[in-house]
């Protein structure tokens, strides 16, 4: 072996053990800290259209326009269906407060509104159990927002490639064991801290569920995973949700339309 | 026909001069049948079919919009067409502040059943099984402040309930006409509406002043004032709800509601106490009413139950209902509906205990 062998070999091996010691150091909650920690837009435009396949591959799809955005005590969110024709108009409006230091959260705020009716009306906000499908979907209404840090136990499990992608791989597991899925194993990206993919297990340790996320890109400086897959390998049906018209941080996203009159209106477009 | 086609044309017209930049079409097909059932006489008898043909068009700019929903009705057992345009209307929202011109439809208070204060459209009773909200000719301008929301309703032209088939003949068997306002400017309607959206609850007052609009045994339209409040309380699971209504020149010059709505995952259950006062005869007449309905398939079949009952004749009726979704264009829907008398007398609804029936209905929408 010549010296220039050596010397790159010794590099390499330098390397790997600083990269094996920097893993070892962080802890499972370190990962899911520093990933939630990454900066996110302060308001978002989307219309996510929704495919859903059923186990004798039936698909339906289903499309909606939404609008969120963050002003710190509280995030505004507006959800309204496009089509099918039938539930086109149908929007929710949600108030989301974030978790207090100690760890309790306020209930949200929400309505419906539903265009037959030509009023909108106040929902309880426990009215929707977290753990129930979202639109139908092989996603819950928890996978569509953001799980508290405080739910959850956290063990580093190592790493692992998803589609090519080094992650590191977490345990999480709920504080809560009544959930429908107490235990999950998240992938976040090393390099960006970006979830590429999460197993769901359900109360018997059996996996349930297995979500995908592709097509990440940068949006104005934000990432945005533009398609989610959820394969409920035990029912076999699957859903997948894409994003587009993705608009960040704009202000065409104007304050007035987070609210019960603009829901009433149809000015949400 | 000609009226409709110059607020349609005048409509459209004005919207794209506001700048709208997108329009859809879309409609709805749709075949419905309605048949006695025992124990009435005439069980097995069809007694409406209709094919309707519904069409939509919604276009809109970045502050304007316009909505036009009209269509016509065959009736196969009389071979009539009936045309109808129940909404047509431009929005303007440049700000905080909006106005709608045009035909509108609206809804007030919280209660699902019974409602204390909805007063501000008419409706259409021509099946009293199945009564719809109908449109009002209406400037209707808003302020935003939102968890505050404005809303004032200028009614120029007065639009009466669409009566049913029963009533109207009794007012003919009597020799009695109907007289509607005339209308003028002092015959106009005036309503306003403040809302608070607030995390504890959303709170409303509402204030009305038009015309009754169903006739009094004379045939005329009374006058018809009233001040109303609502609340729906978010309460763990549950969102109760309360309406309040002052009318001083009805005799029944007090009403109020009181429920709650209970919402969970595919299910929904809405439970209603409705009752008021009447000075004339000094009494006090109430009815509950209850409905549940749950989704099953992901939202594709839906089964619900609902009913109402007058709590001092005891009379009431009940509706068996069901829905099914072949896809998301083709929809199936059938409903049973049982009307019963009070063991004493017939009651509001017992008077109508000969419309028990099934009803079936398909809908294509595009």
């Amino acid at each position: 072996m010549s010296m220039r062998k050596k010397i790159i070999l010794a590099l390499f091996l330098t390397m790997a053990v600083i990269s094996l010691v920097h893993a070892e150091e962080l802890t499972g909650l370190d990962v899911i800290k520093m990933a939630h920690d990454v900066p996110e837009p302060d308001s978002s435009s989307v219309v996510a259209t929704l495919l859903i396949h059923s186990k004798k591959g039936n698909e339906k799809t289903r499309q909606v326009i939404m609008k969120s955005k963050d002003y710190g005590d509280v995030t505004k969110e507006v959800i309204v269906f496009t089509s099918p024709k039938d539930v086109a108009g149908v929007g929710y409006l949600m108030f989301d407060y974030p978790e207090a230091e100690d760890g309790t959260k306020k209930d949200s705020d929400n309505w419906l509104y539903m265009p037959a009716l030509k009023k909108s009306k106040r929902i309880a906000a426990s009215g929707t159990d977290a753990g129930e499908n979202f639109m139908g979907t092989d996603f819950t209404y928890e996978d569509m927002g953001e799980r508290a840090i405080s739910k959850d136990n956290y063990t580093m499990l190592g790493k692992q490639d998803v589609h090519g992608v080094s992650c590191y791989m977490v345990k999480c597991e709920s504080l809560e064991r009544t959930e429908n899925d107490p235990v999950r194993i998240v992938y976040i990206g090393v390099e960006d801290l970006i979830l590429r993919k999460c197993e769901f297990y359900d109360r018997h340790g059996a996996l349930h569920r297995v979500l995908t996320c592709s097509d990440i890109e940068y949006i104005d400086g934000y990432a945005c995973t533009k398609v989610m897959r959820m394969e409920n390998v035990q029912s076999g049906t699957w859903s997948m949700i894409t994003m587009s018209d993705v608009v960040y941080n704009t202000a065409a996203i104007d304050d007035n339309i987070f609210t019960v009159s603009a829901l009433e209106q149809g000015r949400i477009r | 026909m000609r009226r409709i086609l110059v607020v349609f044309i005048a409509l459209t017209f004005s919207v794209f001069c506001l700048g709208a930049a997108d329009a859809y079409l879309s409609g709805e097909t749709s075949l419905g049948m309605v048949v006695f059932v025992p124990p009435v006489d005439d069980a097995g008898a069809i007694t409406q079919a209709v094919a309707s043909q519904i069409l939509e068009l919604d276009a809109y700019g970045d502050v304007t919009a316009l909505y036009v929903n009209g269509g016509f009705c065959f009736n196969a057992l009389d071979s009539t067409i009936r045309l109808f345009l129940s909404e047509a209307y431009v929005d303007f929202y440049p700000d905080k502040f909006s106005f709608r011109l045009g035909r509108q439809k609206a809804s007030w208070g919280v209660a699902e059943i019974s409602s204390a204060v909805d007063v501000i459209t008419p409706s259409d009773m021509s099946d009293p099984v199945n009564m719809t909200k109908m449109g009002i000719d209406a400037l209707k301008l808003s302020y935003d402040a939102f968890p505050l929301a404005f809303d004032v309703y200028w009614i120029p032209v007065f639009t009466p309930s669409v009566l049913p088939a029963s009533v109207l003949s009794m007012y003919s068997f009597y020799g009695i006409g109907l007289k509607k306002p005339e209308p003028c400017l002092e015959n106009g309607e005036f309503a306003a509406r403040v809302s608070a959206y607030t995390s504890a609850g959303d709170f409303m007052l509402y204030g009305y002043y038009g015309w009754e609009d169903t006739p009094s045994m004379t045939g005329e339209y009374d006058r018809l004032a009233m001040l109303g409040a609502s609340a729906a309380v978010p309460v763990g699971q549950i969102t109760l709800k309360g309406e309040f209504g002052w009318y001083p020149e009805r005799d029944a010059f007090l009403s109020g509601t009181a429920g709650f709505e209970w919402i969970k995952d595919d299910f929904t259950l809405i439970a209603e106490v409705y009752g008021e006062w009447n000075r004339a005869n000094e009494e006090f007449s109430t009815q509950a009413g209850a409905s549940a309905s749950y989704d099953f398939l992901d939202g594709d079949l839906s089964l619900s139950l609902s009913g109402i009952v007058e709590l001092k004749e005891l009379d009431g009726a009940v509706v068996f209902g069901t829905k099914y979704n072949l896809s998301d264009e083709l929809k199936l829907s059938a409903e049973a509906v049982y009307v019963f008398e009070g063991p004493d007398e017939a009651g509001t609804y017992g008077a109508y205990k000969d419309l028990d029936c099934a009803r079936f209905s398909a809908a294509y929408s595009f």
